[in-house]
C-alpha cells in the first residue's frame, strides 16, 4: 500500500530505532542475568549463602527468603518489557518507511498497554510471593499513567488509521 | 453502501474502456477501479466532473441511490 506521505522518518524516529535496540540489548542481559541468579539461588552453593546475607543485611527479610523466586519473576517482568519493546520497535518500523497508520499499528498499540498492566501485575504479584508471609501494595502511579496514555493513544491510533483510509479510498 | 456507481453502463453505452476513461479523467486505472466496484469511499466533485465531461452525462446517470434495509429502516422512523 502506498504512503500517502512519503516522508521516510525523522531523525527522532531513526534516533528512536537505535535507542530501542540497545535497549533490547540491555534487557535481553537482564533476562539472562535474572534467569541464571534464579537458577544459582534454587539450589544450595556458597553464592546462595553469601546473597541471602547481604539481603538479611538490607532488613529485606522477605526477599532473603525467596531470592530464587524473585529473580524468576524479574525474568518474566524483563521478558515482557522485551516484547513490549519489539512492538514498539516494528511500529517505529512502519514509522520509517512512511507508513504508520496501518491496522497492525493499532492491535501493536493495544498489545503495548495490556503487556505493561501485566507485567506489573506480574510484579506485584511474584513481590509479594517472594516476601513470604509479608502483604506488599506496591502499585506505581506512573506505570498505571502510562498504560492509561498508551490506551488512549491507540484509540487515536485507530480514528486516524480511519482517518487515512478514507483519503485513499477518496477518489 | 447505500450509493451504486454504474459506470459499467455508461462506458458500454459510450463504448469507452476503463484504461482510455482513466487517462481522459486523469486519475489512474486503479483509482477508476475501485470506484467502478463500489469500494471508494467518497468522490471529489472534481473527478465527479472530469468523468461527467469524458462521459458526456449526468451526476446521476453514474451515481444511484439504492437504499439497503437498514436505510429504508431509519428513513421511516424519522419521517414518523
Amino acid at each position: 500500500m502506498k504512503a500517502v506521505n512519503d516522508n521516510m522518518g525523522t531523525p527522532i524516529a531513526k534516533g528512536l530505532n537505535v535507542l530501542l535496540v540497545i535497549a533490547m540489548v540491555f534487557i535481553a542481559i537482564a533476562i539472562i542475568f535474572f534467569l541464571t541468579a534464579g537458577l544459582a539461588l534454587s539450589f544450595d552453593n556458597s553464592f546462595k549463602a553469601d546473597i541471602v546475607s547481604k539481603l538479611a543485611e538490607t532488613n529485606n527479610s522477605g526477599l532473603s527468603k525467596n531470592a530464587s523466586i524473585a529473580c524468576f519473576g524479574g525474568a518474566i517482568v524483563a521478558s515482557l518489557w522485551f516484547y513490549v519493546l519489539n512492538i514498539l520497535r516494528k511500529i517505529v518500523g512502519t514509522l520509517l518507511s512512511g507508513d504508520p497508520f496501518i491496522p497492525e499499528n493499532i492491535s501493536r498499540l493495544r498489545k503495548i498497554w495490556i503487556f505493561i498492566a501485566l507485567s506489573e501485575i506480574i510484579r506485584i504479584i511474584f513481590v509479594n510471593i517472594s516476601s513470604a508471609g509479608e502483604m506488599i501494595i506496591d502499585i506505581r502511579a506512573g506505570t498505571l499513567f502510562l498504560v492509561f496514555v498508551i490506551a488512549a493513544l491507540s484509540e487515536v491510533f485507530r480514528h486516524g488509521a480511519e482517518l487515512r483510509r478514507d483519503a485513499e479510498l477518496t477518489i | 453502501m447505500a450509493i451504486r456507481v454504474n459506470l459499467d453502463r455508461v462506458l458500454l453505452d459510450r463504448r469507452m474502456s476503463l484504461t482510455e476513461l482513466a487517462e481522459r479523467v486523469g486519475i489512474t486505472l486503479a483509482n477508476l477501479s475501485i470506484l467502478k466496484t463500489g469500494k471508494a469511499r467518497a468522490v471529489r466533485f472534481s473527478t465527479l466532473e472530469a468523468l461527467c465531461r469524458e462521459l458526456d452525462c449526468q451526476p446521476a446517470d453514474i451515481l444511484v441511490y439504492v437504499p439497503d434495509e437498514n436505510t429504508n429502516g431509519a428513513a421511516q422512523e424519522a419521517a414518523e
